[in-house]
């Protein structure tokens, strides 16, 4: 709108319609408007293309095509501005369609239009239109920066990698070829180097690896937990000695397999690698909600003390100083993460020297039950 | 392979290339290496009726001008240069960057290691393998 003349388009066949649509619009008592008239479906459609209005009032009936149909057409085309349609009385299901196809409003045409009437609508529709804009703006920049992220933490680690191998390929010729001109803490020191070199390496994959479960999108497919969760154990190789058992009949599920395998393999290590007794026990399982699925997988390991619970689901957190633990912390965070991905939940109950039960759900929508077609 | 036919490695990373040419000495193989820091430079090199035909490429994938993909792709549309075999000496983990790779017909894919131990292993298999196979004569 500028200057707040308000400039309107009327695209109706029947010229009395455009006489009373500009005898109420100069009745208004808030905004001046501007109404230009055209009486056929393809002018119509030209002059909304030229965007030179702020408002479309969209007669339903145009000799050839109707209004619905502008109506859908212009929309496909990118319009960007609110469109009024008017109806004949009792056409509810027509009012209903115009509205699932995008019309800012519906108005009734004959006697119950009025001026006040006319103008209130086509405020509230500029308005509403307005901040529908303003709202898929916002999300597209949102879109945009998330992406932007993404590709920032693997291109980031990704460039780290090359540096980072230099430094550690220099110490070890540094090693090999001055070695005897070192003294003991010259070689310390070199391999306390090495060590860091390592660790950093490990974080940078840590990254690569997090950054993935959201990057990298990949074909969902039936997935049989039951198999899968059999076939994870299988590749883990458990130590002799720890029972690891599958309590219930997993289900099947529509989802990325990679992501499940993922999710199963994640947990289970966690589980191994914190059980400190030589006859430990993992229970994994499952039961069926109002609506979800709810998954445990319980361990009789050291536990965790309730202080930590949110803790080690953060990336790059670990509990054991970093000296004595190979563990760098990416495990549970890309657990989290895939969980929210699918839009369940994750939480922890343990006691120290008892054992964890992770527990996470999995909601049972269509998507994930049915193939989408 | 013989142990005299030229290897052309394209790496602009220089440290790299410092690696493979110790590496190549730690495991005694004794092939004239040439050295090209693009895919542009080596696709000179390859034009070139004076530089000796290499008979292995060891790729790098991220480089300037023109990356390794890129080189790849005009390498394999051509009659004479798609019989190299090439191998891929890469810091990609990329699902993707692998599966182009071999799409366009390399010899082997091999993530560049943290450590120069690491490295001298996996490049003593390649140049075994790479010594142990025939090659068609590729000057013809």
């Amino acid at each position: 709108m500028t200057a707040n003349i308000c400039k309107v388009l009327l695209i109706d066949d029947d010229e009395d319609d455009y006489i009373v649509a500009r005898d109420f619009l100069d009745e208004a008592e808030q905004i001046s408007f501007k109404l230009n008239w055209v009486d056929n479906f393809d002018d119509g459609l030209i002059e909304i293309g030229k965007n030179q209005h702020d408002v479309y009032l969209l007669d339903f009936r145009l000799g050839k095509g109707n209004g619905l149909e502008l109506l859908e057409e212009v929309i496909a085309n990118g319009c960007n501005k609110p469109i009024i349609l008017l109806t004949g009385l009792g056409d509810s299901e027509i009012d209903r369609q115009a509205m699932a196809s995008g019309a800012s409003d519906y108005l009734v045409k004959g006697k119950f239009l009025s001026a006040t009437l006319l103008e209130r609508s086509i405020v509230h529709a500029i308005e509403r239109k307005r901040s529908e804009n303003r709202q898929l703006q916002l999300v597209a920049e949102l879109a945009a920066v998330n992406q932007e992220l993404k590709d920032f933490a693997y291109i980031v680690s990704h460039d780290l990698k090359a540096p980072l191998r230099g430094i550690a390929s220099i110490s070890d010729w540094v090693i090999n070829d001055y070695g005897d001109r070192l003294d003991d803490e010259g070689k310390d020191m070199l391999r306390l180097m090495g060590g860091r070199v390592r660790r950093m390496s490990d974080l940078i994959d840590g990254v690569l690896q997090y950054s993935r479960v959201g990057r990298v999108k990949e074909e969902k497919m039936m997935v049989d937990l039951q198999i899968l969760v059999q076939d994870v154990i299988d590749a883990i190789a458990p130590p002799k000695g720890l029972k690891i058992a599958i309590d219930t009949e997993l289900p099947k599920l529509i989802a990325e397999k990679t992501r499940m395998h993922q999710l199963f393999q994640n947990l289970l290590s966690n589980a191994i690698k914190y059980i400190d007794k030589p006859d430990g026990e993992i229970h994994i399982g499952h039961s069926e909600k109002n609506g979800f699925w709810e998954f445990y997988i319980s361990d009789t390991g050291v536990g965790i003390e309730e202080r930590h619970f949110d803790k080690i689901f953060q990336i790059f957190q670990t509990l054991v100083p970093r000296d004595q633990s190979e563990s760098t912390g990416v495990g549970l965070a890309i657990v989290k993460k895939i969980v929210e991905i699918y839009r369940g939940k994750i939480w922890v109950k343990s006691e120290i020297n008892q054992g964890s039960t992770f527990y996470f759900t999995l909601p049972i929508t269509a998507d994930m039950i049915e193939v989408q077609p | 392979m013989r142990s005299f036919d030229p290897i052309l490695l394209v790496e602009d990373d220089q440290l790299d290339v410092m690696t493979l040419k110790r590496a190549l000495k730690d495991i005694k193989a004794t092939n004239p290496l040439y050295i090209r820091s693009d895919g542009e430079s080596a696709l000179e090199f390859l034009r070139d009726p004076t530089s000796p035909k290499p008979l292995l490429i060891l790729l790098d994938l991220n480089m300037p001008r023109m990356n390794g993909l890129e080189f790849l792709k005009i390498l394999k549309a051509d009659p004479h240069w798609c019989k190299i075999p090439v191998v891929v000496l890469t810091t990609s983990q990329e699902e993707k960057d692998r599966l182009t790779s071999f799409q366009l017909s390399v010899a082997g894919y091999i993530i560049k290691p943290l450590t120069y131990d690491d490295f001298v292993e996996k490049l003593l298999i390649i140049y075994q393998y790479w010594r142990l196979s025939e090659i068609p004569n590729l000057m013809n």
